[in-house]
């Protein structure tokens, strides 16, 4: 077991690294490079050449491209990762105010998604010639197919606007409100999590199928087991394997999610920043941002990877 | 439920049941499915009768419904097949029961193994944890300890190294071992009866014999009512008492295995004979059933059930 976990490790430094280099390398791509960008575009004529290289020279940009890099990332490593053009505040400032009500919408939907999802996968797999799964498969069908723009804009709009239940805009942060903070954000929570708890219970249903037609569960059945003790003990644990695959996915997509569900309900989070920061050409935010939800990705990974090991033994073995 | 009571442990013989007493008896049992393509007849009326300390051979090719007969005994068929006539164990027609009662009877009464070894244990699960959770289902208070029924079970099937064996994962042993880990659970259940649903056909031929013998000290020692299905007429003449051919969901010739294997009534029987190589013949003697042989069998087919040998 130790050896599976110092060897995964080992392996994801480099997916680490190469991010870094892309995240980087990105820099490159920008229209009018960062210099433009720093000095706020302008028109044609208004910025001599002079000026720009004299701003190249300042932050260091006439230097050799890997020259460059490597300072960014000892900066980066040191927890510096620059300052952001638009408020000229240190972009982990920035991402410090912004970070956590993102992180309680992705972690609620996260949370929500693998209970929700989870239940319901085992539903559809248990009763899949039966009308109660065959109802749960078309509702995690049809949570799949809906935008979550659409649901969220219908949803602020019902449950919101005209039913009063939940608050359709606005966001209390944890720090003024825990209850306020929990209300504000269930309505926001809950339109993220649909498509990722559906996506969830295609998947968990499959690989409960799966493990259901298996050998190994006819012989549970043959043995006179109890049925709940064949469902979630021995057809559950050979399935959690895509469920735990999937969590990072699911983590990624709801990063994305957030950039929408923030802007129609109004939280002041990392996916409202990355709008900002992105339409305004601040790009060491853009950086910082992509920087942390790729490495939190890669821990991620790291940590199903290791839960894996940990769940089937076989793999164990395969990476010992 | 006085039935249970009465059979409860394996570990002795109960002494009230004699070797060859009657416990599980099939009727004019009928299996029908019904598909997207129509209906399919799986199994015709088919009788057949498990007796303590006995083996029972069922024989014949794939689709001729000697699994089907098991599963319907065992309550596993598919959803939707339709099921008619009776099974009988001990007096109990397990047809009639609801799936919680007939639950009551699988593992603790009934058992069945199939013909995949190490895929038929959990494979994340520590073989010695399968064997528990098995156990601990049948378990009722002022019995032996769990733990001991599953220790007395595995030496029964003569894995002797339990403690490693208990600790392993079902991919660190080997096919036999798994076969012999499977054929513990039933035992550490209580099973009187086992279906062995071609056993040792995923098996190495030198480790199919230990399987068989096995079972087969098993039926003569704990006094099991085993019914082991095969294609492998071969299989079946080493050490069955009885033996039932079946065919086409129909039993077409049933009688003790001697007097079948030595006298077979039905050309179908004949052809399966043909089929198994012996040490004289040559390897131009290997082949199926022919063509003309289906035709003489077809014609049969419907005939009734030859009785060879007279004893039933």
């Amino acid at each position: 077991m130790r050896t599976t976990i110092l060897r995964r490790i080992a392996t994801s430094i480099p997916t680490i690294l190469i991010s870094t280099m892309l995240i980087f390398g990105l820099r490159f791509l920008l229209p009018g490079g960062p210099v433009q960008a720093m000095l706020g575009g302008g028109a044609e004529g208004e910025i001599t050449d002079e000026q720009i290289a004299a701003m190249e020279e300042r932050f260091g940009l006439d230097a050799p491209v890997p020259v460059q890099y490597w300072h960014w990332l000892t900066n980066v490593v040191q927890g510096d990762l620059g300052t952001s053009y638009y408020s000229q505040q240190p972009v982990t400032t920035v991402l410090g105010q912004r970070i956590l009500p993102s992180l309680e919408l992705i972690v609620g939907a996260l949370v929500v998604s693998i209970l929700v999802g989870t239940a319901l996968g085992i539903i559809t797999a248990v009763r899949r010639d039966r009308p109660t799964g065959r109802a749960v498969r078309l509702a995690t069908g049809f949570g799949l197919a809906v935008p979550d723009f659409w649901l969220g804009a219908v949803a602020a709009g019902t449950l919101g606007l005209a039913w009063g239940i939940f608050p359709a805009v606005g966001f209390t942060p944890l720090s003024e409100s825990f209850g306020d903070n929990l209300y504000t954000l269930t309505l926001p929570v809950l339109v993220l999590a649909v498509v990722t708890a559906s996506f969830l219970a295609r998947h968990i249903s499959s690989a409960m199928a799966t493990a259901l037609d298996s050998p190994y569960i006819r012989t549970a059945w043959a043995m006179g087991l109890p049925s709940r003790t064949i469902y979630l003990n021995c057809a559950l644990r050979n399935a959690l394997g895509p469920v735990i695959t999937f969590i990072p996915l699911a983590f990624a997509g709801l990063v994305g999610g957030t950039v929408l569900v923030e802007t129609i309900f109004a939280i002041p989070g990392l996916g409202t920043e990355i709008m900002r920061s992105v339409t305004s050409q601040d790009y060491p935010v853009v950086q910082g941002i992509v920087l942390l939800v790729g490495v939190l990705v890669a821990v991620l990974n790291l940590l199903a990877d290791v839960l894996l090991a940990f769940i089937d033994p076989r793999i164990r073995r395969a990476t010992a | 439920m006085q039935v249970m009571t009465k059979t409860r442990r394996p570990a002795s013989p109960p002494s009230d049941v004699g070797p060859g007493e009657e416990v599980l008896s099939v009727q004019n049992l009928k299996v029908g499915f019904s598909t997207g393509r129509g209906r399919t007849q799986a199994l015709r009326g088919v009788d057949l009768t498990l007796r303590t300390g006995q083996i029972l051979g069922v024989a014949g090719e794939s689709g001729s419904g000697k699994t089907t007969a098991a599963l319907a005994a065992m309550g596993l068929l598919a959803r939707g097949a339709e099921v008619g006539g009776s099974i009988r164990y001990r007096g109990t027609d397990l047809l009639a029961l609801p799936e919680k009662g007939l639950r009551q009877y699988r593992g603790r009464h009934l058992a069945m193994i199939f013909q995949e070894t190490a895929s038929a244990l959990n494979p994340v699960i520590r073989v010695g944890d399968q064997l528990m959770m098995a156990a601990k289902a049948h378990s009722v208070d002022g019995q032996t300890s769990v733990r001991e029924r599953v220790a007395a079970a595995l030496a029964d099937v003569r894995l002797h190294d339990a403690d490693r064996v208990m600790a392993s994962y079902p991919h660190e042993l080997s096919g036999g071992m798994c076969q012999r880990v499977i054929i513990a659970m039933a035992l550490s259940c209580g099973s009187q009866v086992l279906f062995a649903d071609e056993p040792t056909t995923a098996l190495d031929v030198s480790v199919q014999q230990e399987i068989l013998e096995l079972i087969r000290g098993l039926v003569d020692r704990r006094g099991l009512a085993v019914m082991l299905i095969s294609h492998d007429l071969a299989v079946l003449s080493e050490v069955c008492d009885g033996l039932v051919v079946m065919y086409r969901g129909r039993v077409v010739e049933t009688g003790p295995a001697r007097a079948v294997l030595q006298a077979p009534g039905h050309p179908y029987t004949q052809a399966l004979l043909d089929c198994i190589p012996t040490m004289h013949g040559s390897h131009e003697d290997l082949r199926e059933i022919t063509p003309e042989q289906r035709l003489v069998i077809e014609a049969a087919g419907d005939e009734p059930v030859h009785h060879t040998g007279g004893v039933r």
